[in-house]
């Protein structure tokens, strides 16, 4: 038969261990999407490869002297309309993919979604 | 014939005539103009899309390097000055364009391209050798600098294009 006395040190030591693993058990953080910039200049896309993570934004900014485009190479399956000198356009990367410019299709780049 | 016009300017970027600023930008104004022209003509002539989008996009740059170096002019007071180089290579392109307006269909075609790859060659070598080295002005010189790349991205195009149109 316990005493009193243990039964109180038994409780203590319970809510300490409570205490303990709910203090120590960080909730799961959530990395905040990042922002890319791909500049076109002098006919490329610099840089013409670029890595990010999944749900991270890719923004595409011509500063060439001419009218440029992005356009995904496999299917089309994303596009920028006609982007004059200082427009810019905007995706979220969801997965890997080539891009070209279709105007001038030596211009090329690529992203990898990570 | 149509290489006639490529041996034309590639002489004149070996002779190194010497030039004034009025008178690059007159004959880089000429240079942009004259690959308009034989747009024209193969948007007028051509069926075939790969050569009908070339043409597009040889117009589109052309004329957006043609307003800028316009604008340029403005801002800096030049008058753009016609020259011996600039009245050589209207000559040889009006010969180009009267051959390429003497073909049809697949020659055509071939002929049009054929000529983008020689005139872009001899454009780049023109604006490196010659038109950037006389050129005094900062702005107009980084100008012409600021084209060689899409001379070349152009010449690219046109050789990969080649491929198609033998």
């Amino acid at each position: 038969m316990k005493s009193r006395f243990d039964q109180t040190i038994n409780l203590c030591a319970l809510l300490v261990f409570v205490f303990l693993m709910t203090s120590c058990a960080q909730p799961v953080k959530k990395i905040a999407p990042k922002s890319y910039t791909v500049e076109i200049k002098a006919m490329q896309f610099q840089p013409a490869e670029l890595s990010v993570k999944k749900g991270d934004t890719v923004l595409f900014v011509n500063h060439d002297m001419l009218v440029h485009n992005v356009t995904e190479t496999k299917t089309k399956a994303w596009g920028s309309p006609s982007l004059a000198p200082d427009d810019s356009y905007q995706i979220v990367v969801n997965k890997s993919s080539d891009y070209y410019c279709s105007l001038h299709p030596v211009m090329k780049g690529k992203l990898v979604a990570e | 014939m149509l290489t006639m016009f490529a041996f034309s300017v590639f002489s004149f970027a070996q002779n190194k005539p010497k030039l004034s600023d009025p008178e690059v930008a007159f004959v880089a104004v000429t240079a942009n103009q004259i690959d308009i022209d034989f747009a024209a003509i193969a948007k007028q002539k051509s069926k075939d899309a790969g050569v009908i989008e070339f043409a597009n996009t040889m117009e589109r740059d052309h004329k957006a390097v043609i307003a800028q170096a316009a604008a340029l002019a403005k801002k800096l007071g030049v008058t753009p000055k016609n020259n011996t180089v600039a009245k050589g290579m209207l000559t040889d392109a009006e010969k180009t364009k009267k051959s390429l307006r003497s073909k049809s269909g697949a020659a055509f075609n071939k002929a049009y391209i054929d000529n983008e790859v020689a005139y872009h060659k001899a454009v780049i070598a023109a604006v490196e050798n010659v038109l950037i080295p006389e050129t005094d002005n900062s702005e107009l010189k980084q100008l012409l600098q600021n084209v060689v790349p899409a001379l070349k991205a152009h010449l690219m195009h046109a050789e990969m294009l080649q491929k198609n149109y033998k």
